[in-house]
């Protein structure tokens, strides 16, 4: 009886265990993709911007033209 | 055999015990993760930003009463979350980029007026500052010009050896410009708000040396040029305010003034940081977070020019974590 409670116990503390692990996993890894995504967002948003400040003018600020990233905000 | 009974009871609880060191690890290593993917990430928007800033000056650079070249420093202070932290409300870092760009058409341009002058824009969390780095002097007496007929305008006389040419010699013939029968404009990159001490020192004994004159333009003369270092250093010409008494680093009088606190001009490294933390626990709980507090940090810098000093204070405030704008 003793032997089935242990084995039981280590069984439910493994489960916790690795549900613990996997969501700090999954987690670093969804903030890592975050970041990468940013940067790639940005790069886009920095191509799109070359043309408009390239060819501004006097007393207006260059913007993004369709500033739907909003990266440089 | 059988174990004795206090290591069976310790066996108990030992993948939490075990989930409990690694996970600390883990979580270590995901604030490592976030701490420097946000740092990057500032630093390479602020980079992004200086760079297209310096690109839209460059293609303004040509329009009338625009400056000829511009300088762009940016500086933000980014707050970067601190899971070490105990309310996780991390520090305000500040973040800088410099970027300058100048167009092939622009490169012969010379500036007329003062708003043409080439410029340094310094912006602070937003607050933008500019600055000259150079000033417009207009010299008199001016030998060596003649009259160009086809262009209707006064112009250096390339066989007359004249004080346009140790002018031309000192500041750079795109810096010198003849405006009118004995006049001529320099765009004087030691008389402008920022100052570099080196470069003026360095120009204020080629004003006052015939020897330095002589041996700088000697150094930098072509192989096959056939001009005279000798004739050209033997001009006499206006000594302005910062090369009056200058003889040489650390022995030159007006420009030691001016740098006696500062070694340097524009933006000065060093900032004063003044944190201000509230941490009132608040009842209320939106969206299930608990709430901590608020932190205010305030920056000061000192914007260094001949001017004078001007101290430029910045507030970052970084609400509680689970304020709608966080």
């Amino acid at each position: 009886m003793m032997r089935t409670g242990n084995r039981a116990q280590a069984s439910l503390e493994t489960t916790l265990a690795i549900i613990g692990a996997l969501i700090l996993f999954f987690g670093s890894l969804r903030i890592f993709v975050w970041l990468n995504q940013r940067i790639l967002a940005r790069q886009q948003s920095y191509e799109t911007t070359r043309v408009v400040a390239g060819s501004s003018v006097p007393g207006r600020r260059w913007t993004e033209p369709s500033e739907r990233l909003g990266i440089f905000r | 055999m059988a174990l004795p009974r206090m290591f069976k009871t310790s066996r108990k609880g030992q993948a939490l015990l075990e989930l409990a060191i690694f996970g600390s690890l883990i979580l270590m290593v995901l604030g490592a993760l976030i701490n420097y993917g946000l740092s990057e990430d500032f630093n390479q928007q602020i980079t992004m930003e200086a760079f297209r800033d310096a690109l839209a000056s460059a293609a303004q650079s040509s329009a009338p009463g625009q400056p000829t070249s511009t300088s762009h420093l940016l500086v933000a202070d980014r707050h970067i979350p601190n899971p070490s932290h105990p309310f996780a409300a991390g520090a305000v870092m500040p973040v800088s980029s410099g970027a300058g760009v100048t167009r092939n058409s622009s490169l012969q341009v010379t500036a007329d007026t003062p708003s043409e002058l080439p410029t340094s824009i310094v912006k602070i969390g937003g607050q933008e500052f500019r600055f000259t780095e150079a000033g417009l002097r207009t010299e008199g007496f001016v030998t060596g010009i003649m009259w160009d007929k086809e262009r209707k305008k006064w112009v250096n006389d390339p066989d007359a050896v004249g004080a346009i040419d140790r002018y031309e010699e000192i500041y750079g013939s795109t810096n010198v410009e003849v405006t009118g029968a004995n006049a001529i404009l320099i765009v004087d990159s030691c008389d402008g708000q920022i100052i570099n001490y080196d470069a003026c020192v360095r120009v204020a004994k080629q004003l006052n040396n015939f020897s330095f004159c002589n041996q700088e333009c000697e150094e930098g003369k072509a192989p096959d040029s056939t001009k005279s270092c000798f004739s050209i250093c033997s001009q006499p010409i206006a000594v302005p305010w910062y090369a009056q008494g200058c003889v040489g680093k650390d022995n030159c009088p007006p420009l030691d003034a001016v740098f006696a606190e500062a070694a340097n001009m524009g933006l000065q490294p060093g900032y004063v940081k003044q944190s201000d933390i509230s941490y009132t626990m608040r009842k209320t709980r939106v969206d299930s977070a608990a709430s901590t507090g608020q932190w205010v940090e305030t920056t000061t810098r000192q914007i260094r020019t001949r001017d004078g000093v001007s101290p430029v204070e910045t507030v970052k405030t970084v609400p509680a974590p689970n304020d709608a704008n966080w």
